[in-house]
């Protein structure tokens, strides 16, 4: 039996993927099944996954997409023998289910605004990250959407974005020797960016205090979150997010560093965690060719993607998820009928106009093919053209109008 | 300046410059060298056409209080949310608007509803609370952001908050109802088309029943259920709708343990916030009549009887029937 595949984004920043719900699967999967039962896949294509985001686990020809889709399937394939949450009790599987929801909700802006939206760490690390694994044209288009995406889950922090950003930009403004005298600014603003700096730095203490109090509270002095002395689905998860505001080395280290002044607790916590949950001997694997990130399967996804990218598509959240294929196809089914219905009409005039000035079409070929400048198809029967070239517009056929030339209109 | 706020026509800035009507002997004046033609004299003579009352003067400090030491006794506070009715113990058919009202109902807070829509409220989301007093001229409003500090400041002897709203699993739980039930919600009453032509766009859209409009708006809700959902979920693509049915299921699921076979949530003494924000949910979830898709969830909810049970004991204690609700 062929080990299950768990297609992932790319590594970074020495943690074995770059997005926290990846980490958090491949956390998941390192402590509930042994290691030689499945391997790691960089694929970076999220067509693969039955809901369009990875990570996605493959099974033989079984796909599951997403977190808790892979947790339940794992659970339900190995009948409960690798359930990491056995131990707990029903509230606190309540407790599990309700502390998934509130990692994510209150962790992903932070994990975005540090990584993706503070300009600085965008720029110089993450940006150019992008470029080291996807090839030519898709580089561009994977992390403008990653970006973007972060960009509207930060939405509500506006305010605070800015600060950051008048921050960094302070180094970078040019102060002139020159006018050292005339200016007197910078001396007399120092004390004001300063205290400006420090209340930036206030205000993101309190946005990771307001995500890590509740955990830090519950965590307490336990090794894990719900005590115990294995990891459950809520440490993967923590695991997941966490680590990548602590590891990463970034330009504005914003979040590593309150995380080491204020959460000493939690730090040492992921520490703890890290070398059983994401374990430096992961067995990588490589993609099957049909599941590789290639340029066909991507401008395939961009094409089927269009007429919602577009507008032509009203968004929609139909019932299943086939009905987001149907919907898609319905569309193409309507444009095809669309260009149809135009070639049809398009060959009826075509044939139309060819067979009505077909007489003046030869003469005037005939004239001009004397001089011998154009026309070096000579087509006798008119009626032919338009009756096997359908659609084709009645001039473009062989060169029988005269051929429009450059040289023509420079007047030599 | 007068104190009468008059309103006079353009062509007179001064009520004495009006020459009367019929009198010719004016003549002295270098203004009265024109001489309007008579219809329109007859037209301005009709005005000013409203004499407003004369404005109090300005508050004297003696008559101020702060805001802390008035009394809220002689107060009439005003609720207005997505409601039919100004009677306080009908319940608002909005999830947000019907928790604030059901916490202040819970903290004993006398209240009145008054219909109302996004238009009229100064951060453009209801609900929010107008305080009027008779003591006092200036009415006070309260965003919904700012109402559980208030209600704290506000609320009656003998009412307590139960529930710590910096406590993990309060946060925690809080997170699952504002995520996977109101995603569901969401779904079900905007998405679903036959809610949203049945149920969401008559109720939402009953002031100004117009034709164009409730299409219209009902369109622009359904896009901003959509955008919410998109918000709430943590992978990019969309979730369908069974899935976002499913994970609603699995919430409840959760909040049925939760509550155990307490009266109230976390087992406290007397219902908190946190029983009002569920309450909001499965109390229009489990009374509107809600066809199409979203028959799942309801049927799905009806089997918890803890849950439907708490609903039934803040309807039962808060709330006139909910059948005089709906109908």
């Amino acid at each position: 039996m062929s080990p299950i595949e768990l297609h992932v984004w790319n590594r970074a920043f020495g943690l074995p993927s770059l997005d926290p719900e990846c980490l958090a699967a491949i956390a998941f999967l390192s402590s509930a099944i042994p290691q030689d039962l499945w391997v790691l896949v960089e694929s970076n294509n999220v067509t693969i996954s039955p809901n369009g985001s990875l990570p996605a686990l493959k099974d033989g020809s079984e796909w599951i997409g997403g977190f808790d889709a892979i947790v339940s399937y794992i659970y339900s394939k190995s009948s409960g023998g690798s359930d990491i949450d056995r131990n707990l009790s029903d509230l606190q599987k309540a407790q599990a289910l309700a502390y998934r929801s509130f990692i994510r909700k209150t962790c992903l802006p932070i994990v975005s605004l540090s990584l993706y939206v503070t300009s600085k760490n965008w720029v110089n690390v993450t940006r150019p990250l992008y470029s080291t694994f996807l090839q030519f044209p898709i580089q561009y288009e994977i992390p403008h959407t990653h970006h973007a995406q972060a960009v509207t889950l930060t939405a509500h922090l506006t305010s605070l974005i800015r600060d950051i950003a008048a921050e960094e930009s302070r180094p970078l403004q040019p102060v002139s020797t020159a006018f050292s005298g005339i200016t007197t600014s910078a001396d007399t603003s120092k004390p004001q960016e300063k205290k400006e700096k420090i209340t930036t730095r206030v205000r993101l203490r309190n946005l990771l205090a307001d995500f890590l109090d509740p955990i830090q509270e519950r965590l307490g002095n336990n090794d894990y979150f719900f005590g115990g002395t294995s990891p459950t689905t809520i440490d993967c998860l923590l695991v997941g997010y966490i680590s990548l505001l602590l590891y990463p080395e970034l330009p504005s280290a914003w979040a590593k560093e309150i995380l080491q002044q204020e959460f000493p607790g939690i730090v040492a916590y992921i520490n703890r965690l890290k070398p059983t949950c994401l374990p430096p001997g992961i067995a990588y694997g490589l993609p099957d060719e049909s599941d590789k990130l290639t340029l066909l399967n991507w401008t395939k996804r961009s094409f089927e993607n269009s007429p919602q990218t577009w507008g032509f598509l009203s968004d929609s959240i139909p019932l299943n998820r086939e009905g987001y294929e149907t919907r898609s196809t319905a569309f193409w089914v309507a444009v095809q009928g669309v260009v149809g219905l135009a070639a049809a009409i398009g060959s009826v005039l075509a044939f139309k106009a060819l067979t009505t000035e077909g007489k003046v079409d030869v003469e005037l070929k005939r004239e001009v093919a004397g001089e011998g400048v154009y026309s070096t198809v000579v087509r006798g029967d008119v009626g032919d053209v338009a009756e096997t070239s359908g659609a084709a517009s009645e001039g473009s056929e062989g060169g029988r109008l005269p051929i429009f030339r450059a040289e023509d209109m420079l007047g030599l | 300046m007068s104190p009468q706020h008059t309103i006079y026509p353009i062509l007179f800035s001064k009520p004495h410059h009006i020459p009367p009507l019929g009198t010719t002997t004016a003549m002295t004046s270098p203004q009265s060298a024109f001489r309007a033609p008579a219809f329109i004299r007859r037209l301005f003579s009709h005005f000013p056409l409203i004499i407003h009352p004369v404005d109090p003067p300005p508050m004297t400090t003696d008559e101020f209080q702060p805001t802390t030491s008035r009394d809220s006794q002689g107060s009439i506070n005003t609720l207005y949310s997505f409601t039919d009715s100004t009677d306080g113990s009908i319940a608002s058919f909005n999830p947000a608007c019907l928790k604030w009202q059901t916490y202040l109902k819970i903290r004993n807070i006398p209240i009145k509803t008054q219909p109302s829509n996004n238009h009229a409220s100064p951060s453009g989301s209801l609900p929010f609370l107008v305080i009027s007093s008779r003591s006092d001229r200036i009415c006070q409003t309260i965003p919904s952001t700012k109402m559980a500090r208030w209600i704290e400041d506000h609320a009656t002897e003998g009412s307590v908050n139960t529930v710590d709203t910096d406590a993990g699993d309060y946060r925690a739980f809080l997170s699952l109802v504002e995520g996977a039930v109101r995603d569901a919600w969401l779904y079900a009453l905007y998405i679903d088309p036959s809610n949203l032509s049945s149920l969401t766009v008559p109720k939402y859209t009953s002031p100004i029943p117009l034709w164009p409009i409730p299409t219209i708006l009902g369109s622009q809700m359904r896009q901003a259920a959509i955008d919410a959902i998109r918000k709430s979920s943590s992978s990019p693509s969309l979730p369908s709708g069974t899935e976002i049915y499913t994970k609603a299921l699995e919430a409840f699921k959760a909040l049925s343990t939760l509550l155990g076979h307490d009266t109230w949530f976390f087992g406290a003494s007397e219902a908190g916030i946190f029983d009002a924000e569920v309450f909001a949910y499965t109390h229009l979830l489990l009374n509107l009549e809600i066809e199409g898709s979203g028959g799942v969830v309801v049927e799905g909810l009806r089997e918890f009887d803890n849950l439907a049970g708490h609903e039934e004991r803040i309807t039962r204690r808060w709330f006139k029937s909910p059948l005089a609700t709906f109908h």
